[in-house]
């Protein structure tokens, strides 16, 4: 008797059936061949392809193997089932935390990775015009060759190395060591152009810029607000979470352009003008101070500088907002007062937030009102900020961008010195990996590359184009490494065409060959390096709420792929630095052991706690995943007892100390031993004479009954804890604070006393270092609203912002709103992720996307004469110019059109199935976006204006 | 004895598509051929709806009763399957089903029918549990395993049920009543007389 | 232009022609005014396929699903 399949059966040694076989008896196949005549050859290449033996029940013995999805930042547990090696079936990770075993479109048809049929299978290079198979020693040989030869003549600035969010967090914490070690800072990754607004606004507003509570607490919400964000199309499992809120009864308020699948399942649904967050946040504010509805406890405690809120605030009477933002004037108040009655409330932000030139005020508005209801550090309230890519958390945390080594340590000596003893390297010779010479100055000094900024990816294509004597480094991006990235995710195409033309080498390092294999009009020096996927290796990763998740090996790599840590060895070893790099990892062959890696970076990252989650722990978790309750994600008995799961970060102090991790951020209703925390004093103590540490407000079971800077040696000393530390933890410790001791006895004291080591705070409303110290709204670059220029002018130009010369007030004071009369906005589609070369290369996927369109009102269609269905132009005032489908609805208000960004290998018009190598074509094809997006930048982290252009519409 | 339903709720489904490729991973079902699928109503505009739509596996099975080669039979745990050696292709069962779900995939330049394909509940067809014929003609056996439809166990919102209806209906009605809001099952008045 | 040639060919008919006709269309007409009364009742035939065993009892399977139903259909 058989009671499951998946046990092998002794008679069973049946040879597998092959696909065709399938088609047949289901009387698919005897029409197959003809059907397929009729189809467009990328699906016969399609058919041709899936051949491949399908395994049945019992053609051999079935592991399970639990892994996490590789699209979005929910982090859904995966069980695959392996037979033979092959990846045969999948089943719902019903045990999961985070997802139950629900997955969206995407998460439900991983296993197709398994197949890879359209994957870049080896090594290939470009040789007149000609793609060639090459093998990877004489691929690596010839592009160090050049990158040596570049760096002798142009420094090591001048290569490129953009990492991404897909890589686990091994190989995040090794791209940037191996970019350092290059001698660069000019590496950076997606999170540029994703969140990087949100966490220079919330780190400055509060400590930390990440999500603070969790998917899950949201069941605990009394109102879900959610801005600038369509969870349904781009996290579906997160309504898992959110439905069950709105089941139990809390309202859900959507604001956005566009009236999204998240937004006809909102109880309120408010269209906003894109690019008018601040004026729409700061006309709730207004009801909510006009009103009183303010939590004043928790300002008095917890909150710095809200009088001068109060002062922009005032200027928001709701006539303004109306006019600013479109919204109506009662329906503001309906929701200012529907989120003032049902506290604690969770905000919820995405892209639309984040994707603006005023993104970083975007972020520090939201934030600012959560504080002023009080509805932050409690379960159920929370800023929920979204992250994008399934690691973009992970890597962003570890450093994979160029203004910060890991752990957000920033690119001072001290920061350089602490990594440098992590890695135990001589920090000089690490000096003498860079250029030499200095070409910013920081208070009339000069100051070294080491120690600037490198050049943010969203602008990589100004590194190349920009005149030399411009950019603030030797010369210009002569080498771009694109390491897991889809270049149509990016604005300003046309520029981005011409700059990979320009440059003298392009390396792509991905599971596919993307769009980067195809734009461009290169002949040579172009070369294409077939990556793994994480199914194909193993390691950890963070999911947005900060848990930390291990990925076990589903299959073996496909075809001649590598995984990322790998290739880094391959490269290090042929540019001369993989001694150094691999100190203290092990390699075998020539996979750098992926523990290794995880304890080294536990070793360093004491600044947000990513120093508690050894592998052993998180394999364990994985183990257990039962034991973890739903809600609250802790552990209840089992070996894992008290636990978060994920260990979220902060997890502090070394494994030993056993830290539950930190379930939600700055929640003093917890001990900090138990995951609770205050805010972060990462600003100093006083500001213009103000106490900027928190009165009367502690964590649970503190010892100091107030506000309290952050931990060092010294404060130690001075409360008469010094000798709480071992012997060995006070050498480590002396001249130390709690980010830099790496015995990690000063944070082991500190929570001993019940203190959170990087202090105790108040969260700040006004960051006086950045450009708008009061977040105060700005029209876009490309604004149509002339009427409004005057009174809400963007920045000025500036001369040198992140190396580079950066356009605004120039750009605003072209009035291009009457050739180009509508807005354009963009966004996610549930079936795609990112760029989209991945998924379009999943039939299954595919086939429910099949063509790029343009969401358009009747009232906008009819005037350009098109219906839907129709082919259009999109033009976009830098001249760029796309073909796609008229989608015809009122998803969209008459005046703004919506285009998803994840398709690719369109071009202006052009179909470049023919620059793909072959087989790789992904299934669906279609114009970028982005080669219609245009300039702006946001004024502190160069996040590029996607929420926010104009356009007009042409019948074909 | 228990007997097999699906539900689709509709104040949870968000069109995520999820059922679709958890069908087409499960058994690899062709491009062109969806033996489930979305239906969004009133795309775009106040009252959007979706509604996940495959099989319902009917009590009283309009397919069953036209089938001029009664090739359909229902299984006891009310599972409507077919046999594709009999089926003939003749496309009455798609004209007789409330919910269009037999699939006919094209055979032939001139688009003469092949077989019918359709939803099976995961629960194979007239072949041996978990043999190779089973497999190719009809895919994934899950409830011979002791599992249950994957589009169903896969859900992102956990809109979509599938399982003994008196379970179904016990998980929905607690639902509604925590929700306060109507019970609407929606096809169940069409499908399911028992 | 069109126009005209049409209406020509339409001369061409004689009178005869047009009765005929006529008494065409009238016959058609009134054959789809008739009713059958007696409404044939489709009953399902028997399956004539192969029988569908199963490995397990009816009772094995009702028990094992209603587990796996707990596991993985519920609100938690």
């Amino acid at each position: 008797m058989k009671l499951t399949k998946r046990e092998p059966s002794k008679q069973g040694q049946q040879a597998g059936v092959n696909r065709r076989v399938f088609l047949k008896g289901s009387g698919i196949a005897a029409g197959g061949a003809a059907f397929l005549s009729l189809l467009p050859t990328a699906m016969i290449q399609k058919a041709e392809a899936s051949e491949g033996k399908r395994h049945a029940y019992d053609d051999g013995e079935i592991t399970k193997v639990r892994s996490v999805c590789s699209h979005c930042s929910v982090g859904c547990g995966v069980v695959a089932e392996v037979q033979n090696g092959v990846w045969i079936g999948q089943e719902p990770s019903f045990e999961h935390p985070f997802n139950l075993g629900s997955h969206c479109a995407k998460g439900a048809s991983l296993r197709e990775h398994g197949h890879g049929d359209k994957r870049l299978k080896y090594p290939m290079k470009k040789v007149a015009g000609k793609w060639q198979r090459v093998s990877w020693e004489q691929a690596i040989e010839e592009i160090g060759d050049k990158m040596l030869s570049i760096r002798e003549q142009s420094g090591p600035d001048s290569v490129y190395w953009l990492g991404s969010a897909k890589h686990s967090n091994e190989q995040a914490y090794l791209f940037r060591k191996f970019a350092s070690l290059w001698g660069t800072n000019n590496v950076d990754h997606q999170a540029r152009i994703c969140h990087s607004t949100t966490v220079a606004g919330v780190a400055n507003t509060w400590g930390y810029g990440a999500m603070t509570n969790s998917y899950n607490d949201i069941h605990n919400a009394k109102a879900i607000f959610i801005i600038g964000a369509n969870p349904a199309e781009a996290h579906p499992v997160s309504l898992q979470h959110i439905f069950r809120a709105k089941e139990k009864g809390a309202p859900i308020i959507v604001v956005d352009p566009r009236f999204t699948r998240t937004a006809a399942h909102a109880d309120q649904f408010i269209s906003i003008r894109p690019g008018s967050d601040v004026a729409f946040v700061w006309g709730m504010l207004w009801h909510i101070f006009q009103n009183g509805w303010e939590d004043q406890e928790f300002i008095n405690q917890r909150v710095y500088g809200l009088d001068e809120i109060r002062k922009e605030v005032a200027k928001w009477a709701p006539d303004e907002v109306e006019r600013v933002t479109g919204a109506k004037q009662a329906d503001v108040l309906q929701a200012a007062k529907t989120m003032a009655d049902h506290r604690p409330g969770t905000f919820i932000w995405c892209m639309g937030g984040t994707q603006h030139t005023t993104g970083n005020n975007n972020t520090r508005a939201y934030c600012i009102f959560q504080l002023v209801l009080g509805n932050m550090g409690v379960s159920g309230g929370g800023t929920n900020i979204f992250r994008g890519h399934d690691n973009v958390q992970g890597a962003t945390d570890l450093g994979v961008l160029s203004h910060t080594l890991p752990g957000y340590y920033g690119l001072s000596e001290g920061a350089w010195k602490h990594w440098s003893k992590v890695w135990d390297l001589d920090h000089e010779w690490v000096k003498s990996r860079f250029d030499q010479s200095s070409y910013e100055q920081e208070g009339g000094k000069p100051v070294s590359t080491m120690h600037t900024k490198g050049i943010p990816m969203s602008r990589w294509i100004d590194g190349v184009l920009e005149d030399k004597e411009n950019i603030a480094q030797k010369d210009n991006v002569r080498a771009m490494v694109l390491w897991g990235h889809a270049p149509n995710s990016q604005t300003r195409g046309p520029e981005m065409k011409t700059a990979m033309e320009k440059l003298d080498l392009m390396v792509v390092v991905d599971p596919y060959p993307t769009v980067s294999a195809v734009m461009s009009e290169r002949q040579d020096g172009l070369y294409l390096l077939p990556a793994s996927t994480q199914f194909e290796t193993y390691g950890s990763l963070s999911s947005s709420n900060r848990s930390m998740q291990w990925r076990h090996k589903i299959i073996d790599p496909l075809f001649e792929s590598k995984p990322d840590h790998v290739i880094m060895h391959k490269f290090a070893t042929k540019l001369g630095f993989a001694e150094q790099l691999f100190k203290h990892i092990k390699v075998n062959g020539e996979e750098p052991l992926i523990e290794d890696i995880t304890r080294e970076f536990n070793k360093g990252m004491w600044s947000i706690g990513y120093t508690g989650q050894t592998p052993e722990r998180m394999k364990l978790q994985s183990e257990n995943l039962h034991t973890f309750d739903k809600t609250t994600l802790k552990a209840e008995g089992g070996p894992c007892d008290g636990e978060y799961y994920g260990l979220p970060w902060p997890c502090w102090g070394t494994a030993e100390m056993k830290h539950p991790g930190t379930p939600l951020l700055y929640d003093t209703s917890k001990s900090v031993a138990e995951g609770g925390l205050t805010f972060r004093a990462r600003f100093g103590v006083e500001h213009d004479g103000d106490n900027l540490l928190a009165e009367g407000s502690f964590s649970a079971g503190s010892e100091i009954k107030d506000g309290y800077p952050e931990f060092t040696a010294n404060m130690l000393k001075k409360l008469g804890w010094w000798d709480d530390l071992t012997t060995d933890e006070k050498v480590a410790a002396e001249d130390k604070n709690w980010k830099t001791d790496l015995s990690g006895g000063i944070q082991r004291v500190a929570i001993k006393h019940g203190c959170a080591p990087f202090g105790n705070a108040k969260a700040r409303a006004v960051v006086w270092e950045f450009p708008d110290p009061v977040p105060i709204h700005r029209e876009a670059l490309y604004t149509n609203r002339r009427d409004l220029v005057e009174k809400y002018p963007t920045y000025e130009d500036r001369r040198s912002f992140y190396r580079l010369p950066t356009r605004y007030g120039s750009i605003q004071a072209q009035d291009f709103s009457k050739d180009y009369p509508l807005i354009m906005t963009s966004g996610r589609l549930v079936e795609y992720e990112g760029g989209g070369e991945e998924t379009r290369s999943n039939p299954w996927l595919a086939e429910l996307q099949q063509d790029m369109f343009v969401e358009v009102h009747p009232g906008d269609a009819n005037d350009v004469g098109v219906q839907h269905g129709d082919q259009i132009w999109v033009d976009g005032p830098e001249g760029g110019s796309i073909k796609v489908m008229a989608f015809v609805t009122r998803r969209v208000e008459r005046g703004v059109v919506f285009m998803p960004f994840h398709f690719g290998g369109h071009y202006q018009g052009k179909d470049l199935t023919d620059k793909y190598p072959k087989g790789t074509v992904p299934y669906v094809l279609g114009e970028s976006c982005n080669t219609v997006f245009t300039y702006g930048y946001d004024s502190v982290t160069q996040m590029q204006e996607t929420k926010v252009s104009l356009c007009r519409l042409r019948a074909v | 004895m228990a007997r097999m339903k699906f539900l689709c709720d509709e104040e949870r489904c968000i069109e995520c598509n999820a059922c679709v490729t958890a069908c087409k991973n499960e058994h690899e079902v062709p491009w062109g051929v969806n033996r489930r699928r979305v239906v969004t109503m009133d795309d775009g505009e106040p009252g959007e709806k979706s509604i996940s739509v495959a099989c319902m596996h009917c009590s009283d099975a309009p397919c069953q009763a036209v089938c001029p080669v009664d090739c359909f039979y229902t299984t006891n745990d009310g599972v409507v399957l077919h046999d594709k050696d009999m089926c003939i292709g003749c496309g009455y069962c798609l004209y007789a089903c409330p919910f269009g779900a037999p699939q006919y995939p094209q055979e032939g330049a001139f688009g003469a029918r092949g077989k019918m394909d359709k939803c099976t509940f995961c629960a194979g067809g007239p072949e041996e549990d978990h043999s190779h014929e089973e497999l190719e003609k009809y895919g994934r056996n899950r409830l011979a395993e002791g599992k249950l439809p994957l589009c169903a166990e896969m859900c992102s919102t956990k809109s979509l049920l599938a399982g003994d209806g008196d379970m179904v209906s016990d998980l929905f009605r607690n639902r509604v009543i925590r929700r306060e809001g109507e019970a609407n099952t929606w096809g169940w008045a069409t499908a399911y007389k028992d | 232009m069109k126009v005209k040639q049409i209406r020509g060919a339409g001369q061409q008919l004689t009178k005869i022609n047009m009765k005929v006709c006529l008494l065409f269309i009238t016959l058609f007409t009134l054959t789809a005014c008739y009713e059958d009364t007696d409404v044939i009742l489709h009953q399902s035939g028997v399956y004539k396929g192969k029988i569908d065993r199963h490995t397990q009892t009816p009772e094995q399977r009702q028990a094992l699903l209603a587990k796996r139903f707990g596991q993985v259909q519920t609100d938690r």
